[in-house]
This record gives C-alpha cells, structure tokens and sequence, in this order.
C-alpha cells in the first residue's frame, strides 16, 4: 500500500496535528500500538442508522491518532448502550477497527437487514469491508483477514482492504481500479431482480469514483471508474430516478451522475457510470468551501445539500419537470449556521412536514428547516462539533431521532424528533 | 372561524412560560456585533417606550434633515430622539439595537444593552427568530420566533437617559410553529407553518396579553402581506397567490401554469389533471369540454416487424429514461410493456401503495412517469401600493424563476408584462436652480418602454428572472429623481412644495424663482416604485415597477441613455448533431454558415493604446433594440420543432398521428415538414432497414454492426389541432451511422480499429442528411412499421430558429371554426422562425471558405449575398449559405446543409437587468425597508452585516454599514 499524503483535513482543525503526526508516520497504519478502545469514541465523523431500526452505527476517526486505527462502533437505540453480540465464545463488542481517518460506513441491505458495510480511510486509501452475520440487532462482526483485540473487537487487516483493485474495464481488458487521493464518501445502490447492487466510492482530491459491484454477500468486485470534479465529498441516490448526485468541496457545482444504458451490442460489458451534468449553485467568489453533505427527498423531487458559501442549506429541484438549465434549478438557498457539513432528511410524519437537519460544525447546532418554506424553523444546541448526522424511525419502539456524530465532543448526541415528546427538539442524550 | 376568550384560551401556557420583566433582563452573551442578521424593523425612541417616526426633510442637507422627533430626557434634557433599529439576529438570537438617526448624539452606530458585559449584547428572543415587526402604534417591537413558537414582545425604555438603555421583554406564546407575520391593521398575524391556520393578535387593545383569533385556512401559509386590512397569502402547499377580503371571500391566482394550480379555473369542478381539457401540467388553459382520457390500450397491438417484443430490443421506447426490463412494466410481464404509460400500467412504479391515477403523482392516464410532481415554492410576495398608479402584488415562483405582477385595485388581475403595447413615460421639465445664474430649463427626457411581443406570442405568464434565483421581495417608494428630499405635503396640497428663499432649507431642482413664491415638485417625480428581490448570490436584484407614475413591471434597466441602449451579439458557435465543431480564424470546411465569415479583424491592437477590434458578421440589427430581449438563440438546419416531440407514435389507417399533448399548429408545424420517426431496425420492414455504407480503409472494408435504430422521414401534408397527416409515398430513409465491431476488427488484422474510427468519422459528414444520402422507401404501407414508435416533426430543407425565451417564433393559429390552421396576418411578420439557405450552383464558391467579397457584407450588396433569402425577426437579420469543400484537385465544391448543423449565439438586448449590492454581501436572505425614509436595510445574513442603501432611479447611494 503506497503512502499517500494528508490533504487539508475534514472537518479539519485538527488537520495539522493529523498532518504533522502523519509526516512522521507516513500515514501507513501503525503495527503496533493500542487498539481502539470499544466504549469510547475519539473524533467521530459519522453516523450510519441500520436497517433494523435498532442501532446506530458511529465511525470513530482516530483524528489525533492516538489508537491503531478508526473504528466503527454499533450502538443501541433504546439504551445507548455500546452493543455486544453473543457468540460461543461469550460477548464480543459489535465494532470492528478500521484505517484512521475513516469516512462513513454504508450499509448493505438484503431482507431488512445489513449484511455488510463499507468504510474509506483517508490515510491508507483503502476500502474496508465489513461482514455482518447472525442476530441483526447484535450482529457479528468480521472482516477479511481480520484479528480479534484481547476487547474482542475485530481489527481488520489493512492488507486486506482494497487499494487498487484489478478489473475488466469497458473494452473488456484487464485493468487496475484506484480508489484515487483521499476517499472519504461512499454510496451504496440497491439492486434489483437483475441488477446487482453497487458501491460506489469517492477520492476528494482528483474526483475520482470508483464503482463496484456487490456480490450476495457484500464481495466487491471492480467495475468502472470515473473521474468528476475534484473535492468529491457525498453521494446521494434519488430513490426513483437512480440518479446520483456527488457533492464537490472545491466547487459550487453539484454533479449529477448515472448508469450508462447497456450496450446492446455489448450486453455482458460492465455497467459503466456516466456524468450527466452538474448543477451550478449559487455562489459568492470569495469562498473556497462549498458543498458537503447531499440529501434527497424522499419523493425524488428535491436535493438538499449543506452549503459553506455561504453557510446554508440549498434546496434544489431535482423533479422531472425541472428547469432544462440546471443553473435554475435552486429553489432556496437557506441561511444556516457557520459551516454545516452534513444534511439529514426526515420524511413527513406525526402532523410535521418533511423537515431537513443540518449539522452546523462551528456554530455546535442543529438547524432545522422547512425547505418548503425556505426557513430555519429550528435551530437546536448540540454538542461540541456536530458533524455526520442519521436519521432513524422505528414506530415499533416508538423512536424518531437524530443521532450525531460530534467531532470534538468525542461522542454521539441523540435530538429527540417526536413532537409529542416533550424533549421535542432537544439533545436527550450524549453518547460518549 | 373562532374566537376564544382571551383568559381561558392559553392562561395557563401564559402562567407557565412567560416571562414578564420590570426592567433590562440579564442581555444576550456578549458578542461581536452583527451576527446572522434575519429581520429588521424600525421605530423612534420615545420616553418611555418607542414611537413611530415623523419626518422633516426640508433642512438643507440630508443629514440635518429629522426623522425622530424631540424627547425629554428623565433628567430634563430635551435631545433629538434616536432612529431605532431592531435587527433580528438568528445567532444567537436576539434584537440588536442600530441607532440609525445621523443627527442624533453619537451618529449612526450599534447600540450595546449592558455596557458592562464586554461586547454589544442584545435582546434575547426566542430560538429560531424569523420575523421582526414594529407595533401600530411604534411602541413596541414583536420578534416571532419558529423554534420557541413564540412572539418576544420588545419594549425599548429608553436609551439616551441617565439610566442608560433600558427595556423589558415578554413573551407570547403561539399554538405552534409559525411561518410567517405581519401587522394588519392594529393585528398582528401569524401564520402557522404545521397546519392550515392563522392566528390573529389584537395587539391595540393590550399588547402584552392580547386576544387571539384563529382563522381555518385551505391550507398552510408561507408568507402573509395584506392591503388595506386584507390578507395577500402564499402558501407553503399550494403554487398560489391569495387574496382574502374583508369580508371572508377568497380570490385566487396560480403561479404555474392553469394545469398544475390546483384551481377549477372554469368551474367545472374538475381540476388540473382531473379536467380532460388539461393535457399535461404545463397546459394553461384548463377551459374546454374534452372528452375524458383514456389510456392507450397497447396490448393487443402488434410487436416489431421482426417479432421483436419493444421489452427486449434494446431501446427506451416510451423515452421515460428506463429500457427493456428497467422498465417495471417489462419487468411485470405486461405485452409491449414499454408501450405502456407508466400511470396506466397498473404498477405502483414508485412504491408509495397508490398505484396509476389514483397517485397523484401520475398526471392522467398517459403520463409516462408515476414517480414525480413538479417542485414549486418556496414562493413570496410582495405588495406595493402606487397611489394613482395602482396598487400590484408581484409574487415570487422560484421554481420556474418567474415573477408574476397582478393588479390588486380590484381583485388580483394578472398583468402582461410583456405583450403590452408600448407605454411612454412623460418627461419632466425642469429649472434647475443655481444660486444668481439664468439656468435654462432642463428636461428628464421621456422614457419609452416597449413590449417584446415574441415573448407573449410565446405564451409568457410573468416576468423571467435571471438565472440567480430570488429569496425574498420588497417593495417601496422610491425617492425623487429631481428631488432627492422627501417633502410631504402641506395640508391642502396635493404635490409637494417648498417655499422657496428661505435660508438653509432644501434647494431641489425645479425650482423656478421668477414665476412662484412656493415650489411645486414636478408631476411624476415623486411617483417611482421599486420591487427589490434578495437573491442568492447576495444582491438585489432591482423591478422597475412604476415609473414618474406610470406602471412599466420590468427589470430595472442598466443603460437608460439611449444611445447605450443598443444590442450585441456573441460570437457564434457551431455544432454538428451536438457535438461541438472547434472554430479557428477560417470556416472549418463541409459546414453551412450563418452570413460570409464568423469575424473579421478589424483592426489590429496597438499597444499601450487600443485592442485588436473585431466584427462578426451574418447577424445583422433587426431594427428598435428596445424590442430585442436577451437570450441565446440557436439557429439549426431542419432542426426539431420545439414542443412537437413524442414517443410510442402511431399511424392509424389514413397517415394519422395524433398526439393530444402537442398542438402542432400553433407550435409552428407546417404542411412539407418532416414527420421523422424513429424505431429499433428490428422492428422495421427488411426494405425500411437502413441504408449500410462501408467505411473503407483503403481497399479494406471495415468490419461493422448494423445500426440499431431506423430513421424515416414523411412529409407531413395536413397540420391539424393536435395530429398531422403524412403521404406515406414521400418516406425516405435515413442513414445511420454503422457501430464499428471491434472484435471483428482485430480478428481480420487487415486494419486498425483506430484507423476504421478515423474512416468512420469523416464517414459521419457525408453520411446523414446529404440529399443524396437519403434513399426512397417507395410505397411504404403501415404495416412496414412497428405499431408504436418515437416521433418529432423537422422542418424541411429550412432552419429553424428558436430563441431561448421565445421558442420559435411564427403566425399560425388554430382557427377552431374552420377547423384549419392559418396564418395570422394581423400578426406582426418579424414572426419568423425559418429561415431558407441561399441556392447556389455547385461551383459557386471561388474558394473555401469563400471570401468576405464574394459573399458580400454590408457594404458590398453585390455579392452572393444580395440574393439571399433573409430571415427578419425581432431580434436580428440572418442569411444562411451553404458549406464548401475543397477537393484533392483543387476543385471547390458547395455542400448542401447537413440536418442538424447548429449555429448557436447570444443576443443581448438594452433591457439588461441592474442589481445593486452593498460591498460583497454574501447571502442576503431579506430585505428590510425603513418607509418613512424610503431606504433600504440590505442585511448580510452570512456576512454578519446590515447596510443602509437609498435607491433613487439610477443613482443607487450606500449610506452606511453596521457590522
């Protein structure tokens, strides 16, 4: 695995202590040194809701690099208890350790359930994929060539994740799919009857994607590769459309992406990705940080995406009907909070509208806002940091909340979002 | 409606939350000034509370002028009372106090609540303000806040007292979570943003703890305006302007187009897709007596020619983005699935558990998608009342960049912004007064403001905005332009006037001393009205709406000297089925042309002094700039005609395609036009496959698959309402270009793959629409072709042209009583949207390109050019000629237009739009007026900044900045 140099951090005020610590490490994962601990978050970036409705999943980033690695660590929705699955062996925590500076874990889902997961480390350029098996509310947690720690956590061997994968590219010749610079987002695409699912993966640095497909069991196996704008940060799918949209951090334009149509000249030839266009937002010139996290609405109409030029949310239409020129199609530009970074959607519900969640980093808040009125109609005290954001629903247990990953609160906030509760709104928890 | 008492109705949410307090409440943590700065709203202070400003502006200078009146002090003190200005901040929530008075002690500067905290601290309100007004009677101020869902009552005490600045606050609580307020009247409205309601506050009786009236609303409120007491409504769910009288009645206008509204415009209790006269949502005349819509039944229709089911050959042949088994109806099993609309197959597409129309998603049975609407709002309004001149409500609909202007004198009338006849704006006279000079009178010159009758030939409901989309409007009266001083007037005048030779007092021009004592502002000077629309890149943009009293609704203009005021051209650019043909200093060869050359250098850059300058020519001024809108133009050789497009087509027995979304008279279609379908090769008769050439590498043939798709072209014989008829003996096919087989290639080793795609592209110039391309089908019967097809409608051996804004612009109409589509003649004739290449004999050219001689220009009329067709419309003249070729013997050779050669331009008309911004604000998400004073609070919401501007026609001042 080649050494790979630290571009400017994400979310990044510790930037130059990861950078300076990584120019004397080279930013190849350390061999020795203590594990990552299993109750304890350290500079989380992320949130990941499971399918089951009944764990959140945090990525811990190692941002200080004080453990071998990043871990992903499962918590319980209705405790908030760090989970443990039992095995033969007795309880072993439900996480695994992963590459430092890692970016969110996506899942992949067969029946309601995740099978496995997909986490980027920055640092080692690597895609780490995550097994999971038995109980799906605890489930058990592997990973190729993985070790378990003397805590039980699964430490996934950093030879084993996926660098530069060999392929059969478009003309059917054997070729190397590279990751690119600094990976960080990730999208997993739900097959179908005849269409295997997809992950597609992302380099902030030249805007490289790099898709694969996935196997029943979650295998990737290379595809295609694309090179888009560089600082490529999320990816969101529109539920019916299938189109893909990718966030840029160096650019006021959102790109806007697809599944080439089969060849049918070629009907076995890969699925290739195809860059339809981008989406020009509004911007001012002084700004050098634009888009991060992407959202789309559930009905497909709408994209929301956390802006930095400046700090707000940007409602886009992404309808059928939409304006012919893509530089028309901003509904709203809603002014937020210092420097949101990621954005969560939360469907109609209990007499509210769609509503949409922003993270605010520096001003330590969580916006709220109603994009079919272009205004923050809440803005709600959060930890210290808040960046990757979930939401989760699950009326069984009669949960609706957000779950925040707060990056130097070194631990995970959870806002209740029921408004019949009375903490409506409310941090009620802070995982640490 | 409800009214509840006011003790029982929210006592106990009273008793519990709110917070009355004597005096100054522990201040916001202290921070630097401005932060996020949502709302303002302004006031006098006043001695013991604020009150509503008065104005005196006849002081010689503005800054002398008063805008607060004198206050006695608790000491004894009389000072001039400050301007009080109540920023609403978001971050961290909270009233921050301007002094904007500049006469007043200290000058215009942020006022900081408790000097003993370090930094200005403001006013805590509630989380997640939105909105900040003043009461009626200026005592007070009422921050509404979304997140705490309540109203923060802001007394202002006093502020230069002994005590220093003191205030109270209380708080109000609302039912729910508001989305907009407004004081109408001695109310303070709020609207609900969860439920369809508005609370109404009668704040006269007893601000602190004031009666609420609920109002049921039809639906949920974005924004509240109102006239004279009567609520103007958007709404968050529903692309509508309201107006709700005194009285309870509701009138209602759509933002979108008649289709999509919502509304029963013609009464039949059928809307939008409901209504048979709607034929899709961009449809906007739901009147009519249709028959209702009936899917169409494809099962029983034959599959392709060669037994090929549309499931499985390869194509998306209903063009709704999916092909063969995407397509779930495929996916389902159903015959010739991808025939079949997706809102009539019988498939929840987009798995919501509603399934075809009873998804409201699916507009009609032939929708082709089930799994989208149209995305409109946030939408706002913004209501200007402009005395004699009227009284208009314009209204923001970001989703189609629109701004719609209605006549609200008497009900909510749609204005034509566009299409009007032209309107001139008189001019003023004047004599500008200098002090012991014989001045002789001046004059504004009249303005003259035309229509842009292409635009409403075009069928445009509102004004088009710029790309940069809008977040708020506001409107106001504008200072004069002669008299930048606003003199009310005196009791029992109906103008404004000035006694003239008093000492120190304002001057303005108009004056004159020999006739009067007094002097008389001038007849329309005071009659400007602007609309101003925050837009997301951080500038306003700026709505002429009434000028010198008379309404004109356009964009504020950029240039309003006339000799400014002419139009331009970008320098053309060519394309080729799309692809971009690079454009050096020569004409590559092989292509058409717009005119003899693209540029010409006319002179060469002297340094230090001049640029080189250049002139294109082929695109000549049509004539009155004023009626040249700006917009990007594309000028195609049988280019597509815009709106006349379909898939799954067919022909019934007597060459009839009807297609009742397309109105393909009055989109432009005329008879000799070409019906061009498209279908998979296999699904075509083996003598409508199409034509095959070789690509030749030298001696080797390179090895190809056959095309997938088959193009033919019929000419269309008979333009209907919604159909067209074709003489079927006229088909011709098309050529496709081979797709290379690469494998083959390699296998045979007689030729590289890259010298076969070499072989392949300079293949392409010849192959697809040279005349002599183009291969008879001979007597095609129907039952050569698949039942269903993709279909558009080209213009024949012509260009189309089609502008941006205006689409392509012609005379035919429907007349419904003859039942034939004629041509208009009452219609101006610079309606043109074809335009025919010169005929030349083959060798005409003398070389290749030809030269600007040859061709002729201007001011050579004598060349090829002086027998050209030309096409005239309104925003330019045009030729167009045919391209050339040089052979390997020197011969030159003219080449005749290739379908879909494109030349694609820029014309910029003298109606460029103005904005105005104070420095670089970075998001300004409103914009606060200060009425009495007729400026701006222009607030930063990102930067952290509020900026006070004053806007007279075209002179735009920026008074001061508060961060």
């Amino acid at each position: 695995m080649n050494a790979r140099p630290l571009p400017i951090g994400w979310p990044g005020t510790l930037s130059w202590l990861a950078l300076s610590l990584c120019l004397m490490s080279a930013c190849e994962r350390p061999a020795t040194g203590p594990h990552h601990p299993v109750d304890a978050f350290d500079y989380p970036v992320a949130v990941t809701a499971d399918p089951s409705g009944e764990l959140v999943w945090v990525t811990s980033g190692n941002f200080d690099l004080a453990w071998r690695g990043g871990a992903v660590l499962a918590i319980h929705v209705k405790d908030h208890s760090f989970v443990t699955a039992e095995t033969e062996d007795g309880p072993i925590p439900v996480g695994a350790e992963i590459g430092s500076f890692p970016g969110p874990m996506e899942l992949l889902k067969d029946q309601g359930r995740a099978v496995a997961g997909y986490v980027l480390s920055r640092t080692e350029a690597a895609l780490y994929q995550i097994q999971l098996s038995g109980e799906p509310t605890a489930p058990v947690v592997d990973c190729p060539g993985g070790e378990r720690a003397e805590s039980g956590l699964i430490s996934c061997a950093a030879e084993a994740a996926l660098d530069d994968v060999p392929y059969t590219d478009e003309e059917e010749e054997p070729a190397t799919l590279d990751l690119g610079t600094d990976p960080y987002g990730a999208l997993v695409v739900e097959g179908h009857a005849d269409s295997p699912a997809l992950l597609l993966t992302g380099a902030m640095v030249e805007g490289t994607v790099a898709m694969f497909e996935l196997d029943d069991d979650g295998t990737p196996e290379g595809l295609a590769s694309l090179d888009i704008t560089g600082g490529l940060l999320d990816f969101a799918a529109n539920p019916l459309t299938g189109r893909i949209y990718a966030s840029h951090k160096f650019s006021n334009a959102i790109s806007v992406l697809a599944l080439a149509p089969r060849n049918p000249q070629k009907p076995t030839a890969p699925r290739q990705l195809e860059k339809l266009g981008s989406i020009p937002l509004p911007s001012n010139l002084l700004s050098s940080d634009h888009a991060r996290g992407l959202e789309v609405s559930p009905d497909g109409r709408r994209l929301y995406a956390a802006y930095r030029a400046p700090s707000s949310v940007v409602v886009i239409d992404v309808s059928d009907q939409a304006s012919a020129d893509p530089a028309e199609r901003v509904l709203a530009k809603v002014p937020v909070h210092s420097r949101p970074s990621d954005i969560a959607v939360a469907p109609a519900s209990h007499g509210l509208p769609e509503l949409v969640y922003v993270s605010c980093y520096q001003g330590d808040r969580i916006d709220v806002v109603d994009p079919s009125l272009g205004l923050v109609i809440d803005s709600i005290d959060a930890g210290d940091g808040p960046a990757g954001i979930a939401f989760l629903q699950n009326d069984e247990l009669g949960i609706r909340r957000l779950y925040v990953a707060n990056f130097h609160g070194q631990s995970m906030g959870v806002i209740e979002l029921n408004p019949g509760s009375d903490a409506f709104h409310t941090q009620i928890a802070e995982v640490r | 409606m409800s009214r509840l008492p006011s003790s029982a109705r929210i006592a106990a949410a009273l008793l519990t939350t709110s917070c009355f307090l004597a005096c100054s409440p522990t201040p916001a943590t202290p921070t630097g000034a401005i932060r996020t700065p949502i709302d303002f709203a302004f006031a006098c202070e006043g001695e013991g509370q604020t009150q509503l400003p008065t104005l005196d502006e006849r002081a010689s200078s503005l800054d002398n002028a008063r805008l607060c009146p004198d206050i006695t002090l608790s000491d004894g003190r009389e000072v001039e009372g400050h301007g009080v200005g109540a920023l609403l901040s978001g971050s961290p929530p909270g009233v921050l106090l301007l002094q904007t008075n500049p006469h007043s002690s200290g000058g215009r500067r942020v006022l900081d609540t408790d000097r003993a905290i370090p930094g200005y601290n403001r006013i805590p309100v509630g989380d997640a303000p939105i909105r900040i007004l003043t009461a009626p009677d200026g005592s007070s101020f009422f921050a509404v806040s979304a997140g705490d869902a309540s109203i923060t009552r802001v007394v202002v005490e006093g502020i230069q007292g002994p005590e220093g600045l003191t205030f109270s606050t209380h708080e109000i609580p609302l039912p729910g979570v508001p989305s907009d307020a407004q004081i109408v009247g001695d109310q303070l409205a709020v609207s609900a943003a969860h439920e369809p309601a508005l609370w109404l506050f009668d704040v006269s009786v007893d601000p602190v703890n004031p009666d609420v009236e609920i109002i049921e609303l039809p639906g949920r409120v974005a924004t509240i305006n109102h006239l004279n007491g009567e609520l103007i409504l958007t709404w968050i769910d529903r692309p509508v302007l309201s107006r709700r009288t005194v009285e309870g009645a509701w009138i209602e206008r759509g933002l979108v187009p008649a289709c999509q509204d919502g509304l029963d415009q013609d009464g039949d209790g059928l809307v939008d897709a409901a209504d048979p006269d709607c034929l899709d949502p961009e449809d906007d005349d739901e009147a009519g007596t249709s028959a209702p819509r009936q899917a169409d039944d494809v099962s029983g229709d034959l599959v392709g020619f060669g037994g090929v089911d549309p499931c499985e050959d390869g194509l998306d042949n209903d063009d709704d983005g999916l092909t063969d088994e995407e397509d779930s109806a495929c996916a389902a099993g159903l015959p010739n699935g991808e025939w079949v609309a997706n809102c009539a197959d019988g498939i929840d597409n987009d798995g919501d558990g509603l399934t075809d129309t009873e998804d409201h998603a699916c507009y009609g049975p032939l929708d082709r998608s089930e799994g989208q609407l149209p995305a409109t709002g946030p939408h706002r309004a913004a209501v200007l009342d402009a005395g004699d001149a009227g009284v208009f409500v314009y209204a923001l609909s970001p989703g189609r960049h629109e701004l719609h202007v209605f006549d609200a004198t008497d009900g909510l009338e749609p204005v034509d912004v566009y299409g009007h006849e032209e309107i001139e704006i008189p001019a003023i006279a004047y004599s500008p007064y200098v002090e012991g000079s014989d001045a002789e009178p001046s004059t504004l010159e009249p303005i003259r403001v035309t229509g842009k009758p292409g635009l409403a030939f075009a069928g445009k409901r509102a004004q088009r905005l710029p790309s940069v989309g809008g977040l708020g409007l506001a409107a106001q009266r504008l200072r004069g332009e002669l008299w930048e001083h606003i003199i009310t007037p005196e009791s029992g005048e109906s103008r404004p006037s000035l006694e003239f030779g008093i000492t120190g007092a304002y001057r303005p021009p108009g004056c004159d001393p020999e006739f009067t004592d007094r002097c008389v502002q001038p007849r329309g000077d005071d009659d400007t009205y602007y609309v101003y629309m925050s837009r997301m890149d951080g500038r306003l943009q700026m709505i002429e709406a009434v000028r010198r009293g008379v309404p004109v609704h356009r964009m504020a203009q950029t240039y309003s000297d006339k000799d400014l005021r002419g139009t331009a051209v970008d320098k053309p650019s060519l394309s080729l089925r799309g692809e971009r043909v690079p454009l050096g200093n020569n004409l590559p060869e092989g292509h058409a042309f717009l005119g003899p050359l693209v540029q010409e250098k006319l002179t060469e850059k002297i340094e230090d002094e001049s640029p080189a300058t250049y002139r294109h020519y082929g695109l000549w001024p049509a004539g009155d700039p004023e009626l040249v809108p700006s917009q990007f133009w594309t000028v195609t050789y049988e280019g597509e005609i815009p709106g006349a497009k379909g898939a799954l087509g067919s022909l019934n027995e007597t060459a009839r395609l009807e297609a009742p979304h397309v109105g393909f008279c009055e989109a432009g279609v005329s008879v000799g036009d070409w019906l061009a379908i498209t279908a998979p090769a296999s699904a075509v008769s083996p003598e409508l496959q199409p034509p095959q050439p070789d690509i030749a590498v030298g001696e080797a043939v390179c090895a190809a698959r056959p095309p997938v798709s088959a193009r033919i072209d019929i000419r269309i014989v008979t333009v209907g309402e919604d159909w067209v008829e074709v003489d079927l003996s006229t088909a011709r096919l098309r050529p496709e270009p081979p797709v290379l087989d690469e494998d083959a290639i390699l296998a045979e080793k007689q030729v590289s793959v890259s010298a076969c795609s070499a072989a392949l592209e300079n293949l392409q110039l010849a192959l697809t629409n040279q005349p002599d391309s183009l291969k008879p089908a001979g007597d095609l019967t129907l039952d050569q072709l698949p039942a269903r097809f993709s279909w558009s409608v080209r213009a024949a051996q012509a260009w189309t042209v089609v502008g941006s804004q205006t689409g392509l612009l012609h005379r035919q109409v429907w007349d419904a009583q003859s039942g034939s589509c004629v041509v208009d003649d009452t219609l101006d004739e610079r309606l043109q949207g074809r335009l025919q290449t010169a005929e030349l004999e083959k060798d005409a050219y003398t070389q290749c390109p030809p030269s600007l001689e040859q061709i002729g220009v201007e001011s050579l009329p004598t060349g090829i050019g002086a027998e050209a067709p030309e096409l005239t419309n309104y925003s330019f003249r045009a030729q167009a000629f045919p391209g050339c070729r040089a052979s390997d013997t020197g011969e030159i050779e003219v080449l005749a237009p290739q379908r879909d050669t494109s030349w694609g331009f820029n014309v910029y008309g003298p109606d460029a739009p103005k904005t105005v911004s104070a420095q670089s604000v970075l998001l300004g998400a409103r914009t606060g007026t200060i009425d009495a004073t007729r400026r701006l609070m222009q607030l930063d919401t990102s930067g952290g900044k509020a900026h006070i501007l004053q806007i007279r026609p075209g002179v735009e001042r920026l008074l001061q900045t508060f961060e």
